[in-house]
């Protein structure tokens, strides 16, 4: 079976290590344990063609005194650019680390998550912009870690996307 | 192996890379006796282990690893910390590092799990305080902009002001409509709260406009061009209420009449205080300082400590460096303190990189950082790892499209050399920095014992300072500057003296500088206004005429109330203002022109001349000049100095001089000793001469001899008095 690893990344306190959790261990909690460094998980996915044992790098949210050792990414072979719904700075440190990944790691296939898609009455992110996302290509996901939506579905979609680049 | 049950003992796992020549990994293999953590994760059988399998995460250290083993990429050396589930599903942290001794190639892999709980608060309540922060500053965004909406809609619609003023009376955000100029139409309760100002005169704050645009420019310089074209502006900073200091958030919006003009200016405040100061709290609670992430003060104390019990304990020695960024104020104010707070954060991570994992590095705060250095070798060239040091702060910084260097003055204490106690370390350490500061900074200084001496004289100074204006120990002198026309008046400079009954005359050289430093020039700048100004008085009193000079430090003129408290002392006094001139120095000028400015203005307002001291000596542009309300200026003495035997020395005092005079500004020489100075000075122009040629400093009496002189000679030239060839040439043409 092949490997592959992917990384989340995106600013603090957006979800990822609660994607992480509800994908490998179904379960979900309302309290914020902040990630230092990085932890790895494990988990296998089945696409049509095979199955692939995913390495998970769940990495510590990016703030303003924080930033991502270059080594992290090293042999990555894709990404989710993480974004919570309901805070739009954190869009903002998306499209900058996208930037700067791209010019690490080349064309990466990678795709956003805005998540927290629960909290519909706190959403504050601008359609508008979403939608020039997409139209420049962006392959956009709503999660919610909590009732579990399209969290499944994000990482059966990031390693097709990876195996078929 | 010794060494080995060392890291077995600090939970370090070590395990040897055997590379191809290719530079890849061949193989691993684990050194002595794992460390009990480990046996979690290595199987118990074998000793050549799949390193990547077990801990993944290494895999991608690997690169960096090698770089460090060849190329000595020393910020490559370490991997940051990652997580790892055990077999037993127990969680570790862990940090690897790359090692390299008799050209074997080691990663140690430490573990960080006892102490990471601590760490992991640090960050969590960091990040838990910036996501409050967050969701409180979009709150308030969303209400800044709605309220505006609703403002806008309701005078645009020409509603009744009534109703507006229900709106805005309505409002918890503090509003205030004002004319573009400024003056208030609507200001509500809330703001007036902020700026604690009483209901009955609420027009007072006709300058809060001016007030918040100043405020605001140091770090938003666009807002005047936002607001005067009729854009909307929101941002952050600080702001003054009654004294107090408050981080205001303020959003701008304009009303616009038929033909786009700016009909109004919508002025929403929010007093985001609290939250910021929560920011700082957390700082408090833990060992770390937020900004560069470095063990702060408290923390370094404690590991100091246990540091000089360890090596008491084993004989053992150590260094303590520190390190203070040379003139980082004004870089900070320059940067403003998001680009202040980013540089601190940058020269911790190349300061943190350049230093050995037993080492410790703190910040201090501020612009101060401490070092403690193994010594476990005589040998460790400690100029050596200060130079390192330096060169890492050297580096530039790219900030905001800039870059900017910045310099660091180093001091030295080695344990127990130089110091037995943590205190007298840091003292030895501090006051070695601070003669590397003196020295002219961007170097480093042991400390030797002679510095203390210095460290003494300072000190006694302060002290005996403290008690030098209580016990009348300061006297004033006077010297002439002497007109090169005709003048019935005289012109002096006050200059103080310090006669102490135990340590004898001690110039001003050595104690000005020092009550700059600690606040007393207030103090003494206040008794010289008030000394100066009677003895004015009672020359004036008995009719003599006459301009009194005194010197005002940059310490003075920073206080905003400076001018109130000249006109108090001279209405006290009863002293006429034109009988005052106030000296400031160039430098004084330079540190901040606008506010400076400001302050003359006012001062001048009211009759008070203003002179310009050691002009030409720092600044190359003249260009400022012109905008300084200055009435007359002081040739600095250097120039002066090289006279008349240097030809630059002579363009430059003749174009100073007619620079001076087409500025309608007259000019002092000061420094003038001899006759070919005083040819020179006549000739190009100089309107006062001050020096020895013509007088020392004066006591009061030898003063009063010579204004009697001129009260009964009227038209007295001193200029005749002395011959001068240059003045009978010129007589004779
Ligand atoms: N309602 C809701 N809350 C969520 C969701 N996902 C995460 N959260 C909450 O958001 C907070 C942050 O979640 P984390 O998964 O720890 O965020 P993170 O991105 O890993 O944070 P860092 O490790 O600090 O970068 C926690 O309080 C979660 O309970 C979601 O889908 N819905
Ligand atoms: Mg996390």
């Amino acid at each position: 079976m092949i490997a592959k690893k992917i990384c989340l990344i995106g600013s603090f306190a957006v979800g990822k290590t609660s994607l992480v959790r509800r994908f490998v261990e179904s379960i979900f909690s309302e309290k914020y344990q902040t990630t230092i460094g990085v932890k790895i998980d494990k988990k296998i996915v089945q696409i049509p063609s095979q199955d692939v044992q995913l390495m998970i790098w769940d990495m510590e949210g990016r703030d303003e005194f924080s930033q991502h050792r270059t080594s992290y990414f090293r042999g990555a072979a894709g990404y989710f650019l993480v974004i919570d719904s309901t805070r739009p700075e954190t869009l903002e440190v998306a499209l900058e680390t996208q930037e700067e990944l791209q010019g690490q790691l080349g064309e990466l296939p990678f795709i956003a998550l805005i998540t927290k898609r629960d909290l519909t009455e706190q959403r504050r992110l601008d359609p508008h912009r979403l939608a020039t996302m997409e139209e420049s290509g962006w392959e956009i996901l709503e999660t919610s870690a909590k009732t579990g939506i399209n969290v499944e579905r994000a990482f059966q979609r990031l390693a097709e996307k990876i195996l078929d680049s | 192996m010794i060494t080995e049950s060392i890291f077995r003992e600090l939970g370090i796992l070590l395990i040897r890379v055997d590379l191809t020549t290719d530079n890849a990994v061949s193989e691993y293999h684990h050194i002595g006796e794992p460390p009990s953590w480990a046996e979690d994760f290595l199987p118990s059988e074998s000793k050549t282990i799949p390193l990547t399998d077990i801990f993944p995460f290494i895999e991608s250290f690997i690169p960096d690893a090698i770089a460090c083993w060849n190329d000595n990429a020393a910020e490559k050396c370490q991997s940051g910390v990652w997580t790892e589930v055990a077999a037993s599903s127990v969680q570790y942290q862990l940090e690897a590092q790359a090692l390299k001794t008799d050209n074997q190639y080691i990663i140690a892999i430490t573990n960080l799990t006892p102490t990471y709980q601590l760490r992991q608060h640090v960050y969590q309540k960091a990040r838990e305080i910036a996501l409050a922060n967050e969701k409180l500053k979009l709150q308030l965004n969303q209400r800044q902009r709605q309220l505006q909406t609703l403002i806008e809609k309701t005078i645009s619609e020409r509603q009744s002001e009534e109703e507006l003023n229900d709106v805005v009376k309505g409002s918890a955000s503090a509003v205030m409509i004002c004319k573009p100029d400024g003056g208030v139409e609507i200001i509500n309760q809330a703001l007036m709260d902020i700026y604690s100002v009483s209901h009955e005169n609420p027009l007072q704050h006709r300058s809060l406009l001016a007030q918040w645009l100043k405020e605001a420019e140091s770090i938003h310089p666009e807002i005047h061009r936002v607001v005067d074209s009729g854009g909307y502006w929101e941002g952050e900073f600080e702001s003054e209420s009654n004294g107090e200091s408050k981080w205001i958030r303020l959003a701008i919006g304009p009303v616009l009449d038929n033909d786009g003009g700016i009909e109004h200016l919508v002025c929403i405040a929010n007093d985001m205080s609290e939250l910021r100061k929560s920011n700082r709290e957390i700082e408090k609670l833990t060992d770390y300082d937020l900004t560069t992430q470095l063990p702060n003060r408290r923390h370094f104390w404690k590991q100091l400590t246990k540091h000089l019990d360890n090596c008491i304990r084993h004989k053992s020695s150590f260094a303590l460096i520190y390190i203070d960024i040379d003139q980082f104020k004004r870089i900070n104010e320059g940067l403003g303190h998001h680009g202040g707070d980013f540089l601190l954060a940058t020269l911790a991570s190349r300061l943190s990189r350049s230093v050995k994992r037993d080492d410790f590095i703190a910040h201090l705060g501020g612009d101060e950082f401490a070092l403690i250095i193994n010594m476990a070798r005589e040998d460790i060239d400690l100029g050596k790892i200060a130079y390192r040091l330096m060169e890492k702060i050297n580096k530039p910084t790219l900030i905001e499209e800039q870059n900017v260097s910045v310099s660091a003055s180093v001091g030295i204490a080695i344990h127990p050399r130089d110091g037995r106690d943590a205190t007298s370390l840091m003292k030895n350490a501090d006051l070695a920095m601070y003669h590397a500061k003196e020295m002219g900074r961007n170097q480093f200084q042991l400390y030797a014992p002679h510095l203390g001496q210095h460290f003494m004289g300072r000190l006694k100074v302060e002290n005996l300072l403290r008690q030098a204006i209580n016990q009348g120990q300061f006297r004033l002198e006077y010297q002439p500057q002497i007109c090169t026309g005709k003048n019935p008046y005289l012109r002096m400079e006050a200059l103080i003296r310090w006669d102490h009954p135990e340590e004898g005359v001690i110039p001003p050289g050595q104690f000005i500088p020092i009550a700059e430093e600690n606040g007393l020039i207030i103090d003494i700048g206040r008794w010289v206004l008030e000394t100066a100004c009677r003895q004015a008085k009672e020359y004036a009193d008995t009719g003599l005429d006459l301009v009194m000079s005194v010197n005002v430090s940059a310490f003075q003129l920073k206080d905003i109330h400076f001018p109130a408290t000249v006109i108090e002392v001279l209405s006290e006094i009863g002293l006429p203002a034109k009988y005052l001139e106030l000296e400031i120095t160039e430098t004084t000028v330079m540190q901040d022109l606008d506010k400076v400015i400001n302050i003359l203005r006012e001062l001048k307002k009211h009759g008070i001349s203003i002179a310009l001291d050691d002009f030409g000596s720092g600044f190359s542009s003249l260009n400022y000049l012109k905008n300084l309300p200055v009435d007359n200026l002081k040739l600095d003495r250097s120039f002066i100095h090289e006279l008349p035997y240097s030809d630059e020395g002579k363009t430059i005092t003749a174009s100073l001089i007619k620079l001076a005079h087409d500025l309608n500004m007259k000019v002092i020489a000061e420094g003038v000793e001899n006759n070919q100075q005083l040819d020179l000075l006549l000739e190009q122009g100089c309107d006062y001469i001050q020096g020895y040629f013509f007088y020392y400093p004066l006591d009061p009496q030898k003063i009063r001899d010579i204004l009697t002189m001129l009260k009964a000679q009227p038209n007295y030239s001193w200029i005749e008095s002395v011959s001068t060839t240059t003045l009978a040439n010129k007589r004779q043409n």
